[in-house]
């Protein structure tokens, strides 16, 4: 009984850190972000870079924060992408939350 | 600490006085700078305009508190100003946006117009991209108020029924400009290609008498893409094809050019290939199309001076009629309809403005149109030519912020030529007839405003016809809003058509029924009354839009089509006895989850009218129609899944007859039945892939066609339709948008 239990925690712990990806949240500080059509351009075109997984503005205090996987993208190409239409964002805070780094 | 607190209090009262002034830049939502602003204290008259940049500084005068900006083509708005300041951003809101109250955050679909006067649906681009949308006909799958169903099985005219009564009594207008009428009506819906439409305004009841006296149940209007637009892509493509063979290509170009100059270049293409026939009748179930479709379009937007103007050139064909493929009865003399239409159109609408205060303006509208349309139904034939030219000047002002005014001057002319043949005779003559119609009409209108808690608009139109004489049109709306969560609207109105028998109903001459008509142009006339309450209820965190309304139409005047009285002719006479329709609709819409919107809808129609001495329900005009429509889109708006069912109730046939063996020729009822869509579509950052299908449940009527096999002989009649011909039905779609850096 005990075997079995082990196994099937090792195996779900193997499992498990198989798919946990590395996803991170990142909060850019955007300047240009002062109305409501801006916020919109951001969504417009953030949502299509490879490895965004949610993004939320903050038209008050001008933020952007965006989830993103680890593996599929920096915090350098996430800012390449607010370039692409002119827009500059600088990185706040980089907050690492990854599911390995819990079960370390 | 007293010393502390005295230099604080110095210093702020000393910088009061260092920064006597308050600068700051007026923009508009795009964040552009409006020079040629006009921004002024609220207690002063005079005030300053805004530079080159969008800046302007006011001296600061002790007890100012509020300052008001406005801008030529923008709302004004009033800022509150506690301090002075160097920094102050004024942002003014699109005339166009004003009309409704929230900020455009996350816009549904459809969405009922919160602060507008009239009940008016307005229908998003948003919600045209729902759906397969080809053209003005499908875009009011999802909409709860309209119905679309074709008039016939054989020709494919469209017809809009709104409020239980046909659409010749939806007056439709095109940039705000009456348009498809008369000849045009019958397959009007068919020429506004979907990608070309910015939005849809539907206004239920009697409207504003501004556009005239035509609208008796509704209108529907149809904005274009417009070049002036900032947000305007500077190529947008979309290519479709569906499962029935029939392909379709819209690409549409905006040029902007210096000095406020803008131009955009729309075209559309469309064919169906196959002519099928699923139901094994012997005659095409969808008729065979093939239209080049375009238009030009200009703006100038000035500081005091606004003009947009256009040119659209048509040209369709359209074939159906009995299927050669293995039709052996047809194969010596197969019965065939042919319809070749030409239409060519030009606007200008041009706005001087001339008082920022008081946002008074000067308007003139002109229109014109050349429409052709050849048609044979076998060896009747059907020949129509008809010119029209409109002029509208208007005058509007708003005398304070309670009263408003607004006046003007109408004309319109209709002229028509025909060439007919109502007999599968050849050697029978063509008969000629020419006819015109000049309206010249004025109109005044007022506008009572109370805190825009309460709105009264008031109006009334004098039109001299040389048909029918002079008519008054009076029209009333109220509209009581006690809190943000609730309003309520009455309307009474009357309104006036000229019913061309011939002109409008052309396509029953593909069926066997005589048309019987001893006047081709008729009065018809109607009240219409109507009262709507919309609600906005906090539920669980969100908010849940309720709408109630009560429609009735009452006609005083109609030219009444009588299918009863003789099952094998439509007669067409003025109206002996009553004529009405009560209708009622409660419609409810939620975002039941992130992402999730859903909208139900129920509505029951009670129409009857006087046939041949009998009140008796109108004919093919469901009972009750319920409406269900749901999106949902992806938390990054990546996926979209949208799916609608409506269940269109039973309702009354015409009368059918008795054949040689004792049954009946059809039913006297028809069954509820039901219509299913779906779409799936994925959005890339240049565009989107849609793919969806229609009818989905595979409803058919069955035996649309009445003696289908013998359509030279007197009992072929194909108006005999109340649903679905063609059977599900798949296709998919791509868009393609290039924007302006």
């Amino acid at each position: 009984m005990k075997k079995l239990t082990l196994m099937l925690v090792l195996l779900i712990t193997v499992g498990v850190s198989a798919v946990a990806k590395d996803i991170r949240t990142v909060v850019f500080k955007v300047e240009q972000l002062h109305c409501a059509n801006c916020e919109t351009k951001v969504r417009k075109n953030m949502r299509f870079e490879r490895g965004v997984k949610s993004l939320t503005t903050d038209l008050k205090e001008r933020t952007v924060t965006i989830s993103y996987d680890a593996e599929k993208t920096t915090v350098k190409r996430l800012q390449e992408g607010f370039r692409k239409f002119n827009y500059e964002a600088v990185p706040f805070t980089a907050v690492q939350d990854s599911l390995s780094h819990v079960l370390r | 600490m007293r010393k502390e607190l005295l230099s604080t209090l110095l210093l702020s009262v000393f910088s009061g006085y260092l920064y006597a002034q308050v600068q700051g830049t007026v923009r508009n939502v795009q964040g552009e700078p409006l020079p040629g602003a006009y921004v002024r204290w609220q207690e002063d008259k005079v005030g300053v305009v805004t530079d080159g940049t969008g800046r302007f500084h006011l001296d600061s005068r002790g007890n100012n508190k509020y300052i008001i900006a406005s801008c030529i083509g923008f709302g004004k708005d009033t800022i509150a100003v506690s301090a002075p300041t160097d920094s102050l951003v004024i942002i003014l809101r699109d005339m166009k946006e004003l009309s409704e109250a929230t900020v455009v955050a996350k816009r549904t679909g459809t969405y009922k117009s919160f602060s507008s006067i009239e009940n008016v649906d307005m229908v998003t681009s948003a919600e045209l991209c729902r759906a397969a949308c080809c053209n003005l006909g499908e875009a009011f799958v999802a909409n709860p108020s309209v119905d679309v169903s074709y008039s016939d099985a054989a020709t494919g005219a469209r017809q809009i029924r709104l409020l239980g009564l046909s659409g010749t009594y939806v007056q439709m207008l095109t940039e705000n400009i009456p348009n498809f009428r008369v000849a045009a009506s019958p397959y009007g819906l068919g020429y506004v290609p979907g990608p070309w439409m910015q939005s849809i305004q539907v206004s239920k009841g009697i409207s504003s008498v501004k556009n005239g006296y035509e609208a008796l149940t509704g209108q529907i209007n149809v904005e274009y893409k417009k070049p002036q637009q900032s947000d305007a892509d500077l190529l947008a493509v979309n290519l479709f094809g569906d499962s029935g063979g029939k392909i379709e290509a819209n690409a549409d170009a905006t040029f902007k050019m210096p000095h406020q100059w803008s131009s955009t270049l729309l075209a559309h293409y469309e064919k169906e290939t196959r002519m099928h026939d699923g139901n094994g009748d012997g005659f095409a179930d969808v008729p065979q199309v093939e239209q080049f479709n375009a238009m030009n379009r200009w703006a100038y937007i000035g500081e005091h001076y606004v003009s947009q103007a256009g040119v659209k050139a048509l040209r369709e064909q359209r074939n159906s009629g009995q299927t050669d493929h293995g039709n052996h009865a047809a194969q010596g003399n197969p019965y065939k309809i042919s319809i070749g239409t030409d239409r060519y159109e030009a606007f200008a609408k041009n706005a001087y403005i001339f008082n920022h205060e008081h946002n008074s303006n000067v308007a003139l509208i002109l229109s014109g149109s050349w429409h052709r349309q050849d048609a044979e139904y076998g060896l009747r034939l059907y020949d129509v030519k008809q010119s029209n030219a409109y002029a509208s000047l208007l005058f509007e002002t708003e005398l304070t912020k309670m009263h408003s005014l607004s006046t003007g001057l109408s004309f319109n002319y209709d002229g028509f030529s025909r060439r007919f043949r109502l007999e599968h005779d050849k050697s029978l003559p063509l008969r000629h007839t020419d006819s015109h119609e000049t309206v010249p009409g004025a109109y005044a209108q007022y506008t009572y405003n109370l805190n825009d808690k309460l709105l009264f608009m008031g109006g009334v139109r004098a039109d001299h016809s040389n048909l029918f004489g002079l008519f008054v049109t009076p029209r009333a709306h109220i509209k009581f809003t006690p809190s943000v969560y609730m309003n309520f609207r009455l309307s009474a109105g009357k309104g006036y058509r000229a019913s061309h028998v011939l002109d409008e109903n052309n396509y029953l001459l593909s069926g066997s029924r005589k048309i019987v008509a001893e006047v081709d142009v008729m009065r018809e006339e109607a009240w219409n009354y109507g009262v709507s309450a919309a609600f906005k209820i906090p539920l669980a965190g969100k908010m849940l839009n309720l709408n109630l309304e009560y429609y009735y139409t009452d006609f005083l005047k109609q030219a009444v089509a009588d299918m009863d009285s003789d099952p094998h002719a439509v007669i067409f006479a003025p109206l002996s006895g009553r004529s009405y329709s009560s209708v009622v609709q409660a419609e409810a819409s939620y975002p039941v989850f992130s992402g999730f919107t859903a909208t139900v809808a129920y509505r029951f129609t009670d129409a009857r009218t006087t046939y041949g001495g009998r009140l008796l329900e109108k004919p093919l005009t469901s009972r009750y129609k319920a409406l269900l429509t749901a999106s949902y889109k992806t938390p990054l708006e990546i996926w979209q899944f949208d799916a609608t069912l409506q269940l269109n109730g039973g309702g009354r046939m015409p009368e059918p007859y008795r054949l040689t063996d004792g049954s009946f020729s059809w039913s006297h009822r028809y069954p509820a039945f039901p219509q299913l869509s779906a779409q799936i579509t994925r959005y890339f950052r240049r565009g989107s892939i849609y793919i969806g299908g229609e009818n989905l449940t595979n409803f058919k009527q069955k035996n649309p066609i009445i003696a289908a096999a013998d359509p030279w002989g007197d009992r072929f009649d194909p108006t005999m339709l109340y649903g679905p011909v063609h059977g599900i039905k798949a296709y998919v779609g791509v868009r393609f948008n290039l924007e302006r850096k």
